[in-house]
């Protein structure tokens, strides 16, 4: 059974979360204090799923917390604060994704399927010997899952992220990125089947 | 009736219901007949949920106080 703690899950209600804001605003001490304590746990996983080190996961936290201190005046309130925040995460990650890529990206095209001239699949592959609920109740298989995201090059990574975990749409994933849609589509598809590709490795019965 | 090429490639369109009808029965015909495409959409959608359970499936960690005391000296720095 997959119990899905989400991130927009509210530990401060609506009254809480106004009045932190106008204390935010008038530029009060132990409200920066009270966000930085409140949400900053939230904010720390959000940035340890992007980043690869511990080190460029608490830049990202300082990073997104500056962020949201500058532009506190400009929260229309539209959404919860914690979503807000969410967000500004995902994007400080991101910058920091862009930052430090170097190097050209290793190919997945070993992780997709092949087929004949005829369209066909060469490599038939048996069904998954456990259901998904079966998976999850094993602690190496979350193990397993996680490292196999980790493996994954940032392009394809980072789409599963935001598309498959974060949940955000096509458009919003494809403004983050500045790809277009259909981009942002193609690579959440491979991004899958490469995956699926790595934990068949591991969940499929040896043949 | 579809190949299995071409059930891959638009796999996501037809789990979303993306798919005209007509294109989407060639596809439900391919699955029929082809036990492999069966098994490939199954283990695909198994993925996708073992990736959003696993990643979801943990407790939230503290900040570290250091952290904490880092980003208030920040604040006051560029205040």
């Amino acid at each position: 059974m997959c119990h899905v703690s989400c991130w927009r899950t509210t530990i401060v209600t609506v009254a809480d979360e106004t009045a932190l804001i106008s204390a935010l605003r008038a530029g009060e001490d132990w409200a920066f204090e009270t966000l930085v304590r409140t949400y900053g746990g939230r904010m720390l996983a959000v940035a340890r799923r992007y980043m690869r080190t511990e080190e460029d996961a608490h830049d990202v936290v300082q990073d997104a917390f500056l962020q949201a201190f500058r532009h506190i005046h400009s929260f229309q309130g539209h959404s919860r604060l914690s979503s807000w925040l969410h967000r500004i995460t995902v994007n400080a990650a991101l910058m920091k994704l862009r930052s430090q890529r170097h190097d050209a990206e290793s190919s997945i095209e070993d992780l997709l399927p092949v087929f004949n001239e005829e369209g066909h699949r060469l490599q038939a592959r048996p069904a998954w010997a456990e259901t998904s609920d079966e998976l999850l109740a094993r602690a190496e298989t979350r193990e397993i899952v996680l490292e196999s995201i980790n493996r994954l090059p940032d392009d394809y990574r980072t789409v599963i992220l935001l598309r498959d975990i974060d949940e955000l749409d096509t458009q919003e994933v494809a403004s983050l990125l500045g790809v277009s849609p259909g981009v942002v589509k193609t690579r959440l598809h491979r991004a899958r089947q490469a995956l699926r590709t790595q934990l068949e490795r591991h969940l499929a019965p040896e043949e | 009736m579809a190949n299995c090429r071409e059930l891959i490639e638009f796999l996501d369109d037809y789990l979303s219901n993306r798919l005209d009808g007509d294109v989407r029965a060639t596809f439900d015909a391919h699955l029929d007949a082809c036990p492999d495409c069966r098994t490939y959409l199954q283990t695909y959608q198994q993925t996708i949920h073992l990736c959003r359970c696993s990643m979801h499936d943990t407790k939230l960690p503290p900040l570290p106080e250091s952290l904490v005391q880092a980003i208030l000296a920040a604040r006051s720095k560029s205040a």
